[in-house]
């Protein structure tokens, strides 16, 4: 409301009034402008209009009280307006990214696992047809020699992210000839999130990501798990998509700090498993493992020996 | 560069580096100050000498603290005396086609490994890292002429801050537009010494 | 050959290879001066002051040019005249040398100062010493500082336009008492009894004005004139090393003291700091 603003008339010869008027006009414009476009022009004329008829009858203070409260009454109106278009439900939700959070859960299971020597990431990868070429497409992405990520939700968003996300691991590489450390390639992605939450003509990501990173400085691993949102938070191991609560809670139960990278991958199968459907093959599951060595998806052969020493 | 002169040299120890700068301030021939600060604390162990014109030394500063402040709030750790290279370097590039009139020498040590590091950089940011020492200012080849006498590996700081002193004095000493007093810093792992050189003042 | 083409020289005729010049625009002012001016190499046809412009317009991209940096005073009081000069050589900002003599000794009684080319301030105050003695042999008596500054005036002056560069104090005692003379390569020349030549001079006329006096006393005026030149090789980039001093007197000159402006610079510090206390 900072284009609200109240002048004192100091006399009330016709010519100042004529001034004030004319003020009065450009502050309601002004308003009308900051506010709504969709307000008729002939609305705010009557308006006008009505404030000049009964200033001309008014004595000076009755003017101004006049003024403030018909600018007030104004505002009051194209506030109210104005709120009805947004996203905003009482309930102070936001709808948009409750949608987006649903797509989320509705997604394909990914698991999470940070072992004291590595990370692990895991995630189904169900095809709908069994013509489709299966190592074609890869929902464990590295973004840069030291990171990697996986999603939950819907896939293309996830294209849009690791496009960006890489960019942006290689600009920090670009400005400071050193890896991206894990927490703020997270806190870039994060940002990326939160803007398509905030945006106009956008809607939030249908998905969440997990990042699994190695800190070179620090030299220990990082578990990110990122949401629709812009939220994102450091774990020891978590599960998100289709029957997370399930993984989750298993993953309570078989979590131990001194778990070495090589037992991590085999809870995070049996996690997957917990809610598997079918059987279980090198071609349905993806794994990507995170150590100082850098990130580095699995091959289907090595996935298969993981999944035979499970067995 | 020769506007208002400078000298600036900057050398590797035994798990130590040494920075050290003259003090001059001039207009050409005209000296106006002997007290001109040429050499910047960036963190506790790294620091940037700039020598080139004073104006633009004190623009770089300025900015370089300002950039570098925000990446320590950002990433909440120490810098690299090798991640503030490749700041000071972008921040020169950035003004490829205009630039600071200013050839940085940064000297420090790596907060983590305390590993010593030096560097010089030509005024749009082309680096420079040696092991032994790096000069730059108006009597560069001074003082080149007296590292390479004088400098040699695995000095402990208190012989270090001698020969990069005597390096520099010497120097100064054959250049016209530079000199009248001299400032030394030792960095240690974990004490920085600082030391005022007399000097002559012609 | 290769030289003349990148500074662009067009020789008129240098295929004729170079000869010991007979200027045809000398003139027959002072026949002994010129004398030593004949043993110059020049191409012939050449003519120095319209050929040489080149190098030194200052628009030229290749010059000739000489440094002014130094800093020389001379004055003159009531027990003679002082002269005190700097001992730094520059090229650009590298400092050739901290141990010039700017001051050169023509004869017991005659001094001249070096500002600007050594070579030609030293080659011209050695045929002015030649000119003064077969002066003293023909006229059985010293030159005066008048006429000795006189004969340096005129011999710069035929070289008018052809790149000279000497700014110089001519100083002595003659039956008229001390005497001060400034001559330069413009051909100018003048008497007073203050001069101070060379880039440092506005910093030594600074301290010089505010302390001279006619009726100093002999350890006043050395002071002061040493106490200029330090203040100017304190300021000025292109002065410095050490301050020479030469005292003239009714009985020649005398050479007073050689001190490094660094032990002044310390020296002068401590005194200030006493005085403040």
């Amino acid at each position: 409301m900072s284009s609200v603003k109240t002048r004192k008339t100091s006399s009330a010869s016709s010519t100042e009034t004529e001034d004030t008027l004319s003020l009065i006009r450009k502050d309601i414009l002004d308003i009308k402008k900051s506010l709504d476009r969709t307000v008729k022009n002939d609305e705010l004329e009557t308006i006008v209009t009505k404030i000049v008829e009964k200033l001309l009858k008014k004595d000076k203070e009755e003017q101004q009280k006049f003024i403030e409260t018909e600018v007030e009454k104004r505002c009051e109106n194209l506030k109210e307006l104005h709120s009805k278009e947004m996203d905003k439900i009482p309930s102070g939700k936001l709808v948009q990214i409750e949608y987006a959070l649903a797509a989320v859960a509705a997604g394909a299971p990914s698991v999470g696992i940070k072992a004291s020597n590595g990370v692990v990431l895991a995630t189904e990868k169900k095809q709908k047809s069994i013509l489709y070429d299966e190592n074609s497409i890869h929902k464990i992405e590295m973004i840069t020699k030291n990171v990697g990520m996986v999603y939950s939700g819907m896939g293309p968003d996830y294209r849009v992210l690791i496009r960006s996300a890489r960019k942006l691991a290689q600009n920090y590489y670009l400005a400071y000839q050193e890896n991206i450390p894990t927490a703020q390639i997270v806190h870039k992605i994060a940002n990326v999130m939160q803007e398509y939450t905030q945006s106009g003509g956008v809607r939030p990501f249908g998905v969440s990501l997990l990042i699994a990173g190695w800190d070179d400085d620090e030299e220990r691993p990082y578990l990110y798990q990122c949401d629709p949102s812009g939220a994102y938070f450091a774990w020891k191991a978590t599960a998100m998509g289709k029957n997370y609560v399930n993984g989750k809670t298993f993953l309570e139960k078989r979590y131990s700090d001194n778990l070495e990278l090589e037992d991590a991958v085999h809870t995070a199968i049996l996690t997957l498993k917990e809610s598997f459907e079918g059987q279980m093959t090198e071609d349905n599951i993806e794994i990507g493992i995170c150590n100082k060595d850098g990130f580095r998806r699995l091959s289907p052969a090595e996935v298969k020996d993981y999944l035979a020493s499970v067995q | 560069m020769e506007y208002n002169g400078a000298a600036i040299i900057a050398m590797t120890g035994k798990n130590c580096v040494a920075i050290a700068a003259d003090r001059r301030y001039g207009v050409q021939a005209q000296t106006v100050a002997t007290d001109f600060q040429k050499i910047f604390e960036m963190g506790p162990r790294l620091f940037v000498g700039l020598p080139g014109l004073a104006t633009d030394v004190q623009t770089v500063s300025q900015r370089l603290k300002f950039r570098l402040n925000l990446y320590e709030l950002r990433e909440n750790r120490r810098i690299k005396p090798k991640t503030f290279m490749s700041m000071v370097s972008n921040l020169l590039y950035e003004r490829r086609f205009g630039p600071y009139f200013v050839e940085p020498v940064i000297a420090g040590i790596d907060p983590k490994t305390s590993q010593p590091y030096i560097a010089s950089m030509d005024l749009i940011g082309c680096p420079m890292v040696t092991e032994d020492f790096v000069v730059s200012g108006t009597c560069s080849e001074q003082m080149y002429g007296m590292c390479e006498s004088l400098w040699e590996p695995d000095l402990e700081p208190d012989d270090l801050f001698e020969t990069i002193s005597q390096a520099l004095m010497n120097a100064v000493d054959r250049d016209a537009v530079s000199g009248w007093g001299g400032i030394v810093y030792v960095i240690e792992k974990d004490k920085v010494t600082i030391r005022e050189l007399k000097a002559r003042m012609d | 050959m290769a030289l003349a083409d990148v500074c662009g020289l067009r020789f008129n005729s240098l295929q004729n290879g170079f000869m010991s010049g007979n200027r045809s625009d000398s003139t027959h002012l002072l026949d002994d001066a010129l004398l030593a001016s004949q043993s110059f190499t020049m191409p012939t046809e050449f003519d120095p002051v319209e050929n040489l412009k080149q190098f030194t317009d200052h628009k030229s991209d290749v010059k000739i040019h000489f440094d002014h940096g130094t800093t020389t005073l001379a004055f003159k009081f009531q027990h003679g005249v002082i002269v005190a000069v700097d001992s730094r050589a520059t090229a650009g900002s590298y400092i050739a040398s901290q141990t010039v003599k700017k001051v050169i000794e023509i004869n017991p009684y005659l001094l001249g100062t070096m500002a600007g080319g050594a070579a030609d301030c030293s080659y011209w105050e050695r045929v002015l010493a030649k000119q003064c003695r077969i002066y003293e042999l023909r006229n059985k008596e010293r030159i005066s500082v008048a006429a000795a500054s006189k004969l340096l005036a005129n011999i710069v002056y035929n070289y008018k336009g052809m790149g000279l560069s000497m700014g110089t104090m001519v100083c002595g005692w003659d039956k008229r008492g001390p005497g001060l003379y400034y001559v330069d390569s413009d051909g100018e020349r003048m008497t007073n009894n203050i001069f101070s030549v060379g880039s440092g001079s506005v910093y030594a006329y600074g301290v010089l004005d505010s302390g001279y006096k006619w009726d100093l006393s002999v350890d006043e005026a050395r002071e002061l004139g040493r106490r200029s030149i330090y203040h100017a090789t304190h300021r000025d980039a292109y002065s410095g090393g050490v301050v020479n001093l030469y005292h003239m007197k009714e009985t020649g000159w005398e050479f007073v003291s050689q001190t490094d402006v660094k032990d002044l610079h310390y020296q002068y510090q401590e005194e200030k700091k006493k005085g403040s206390s």
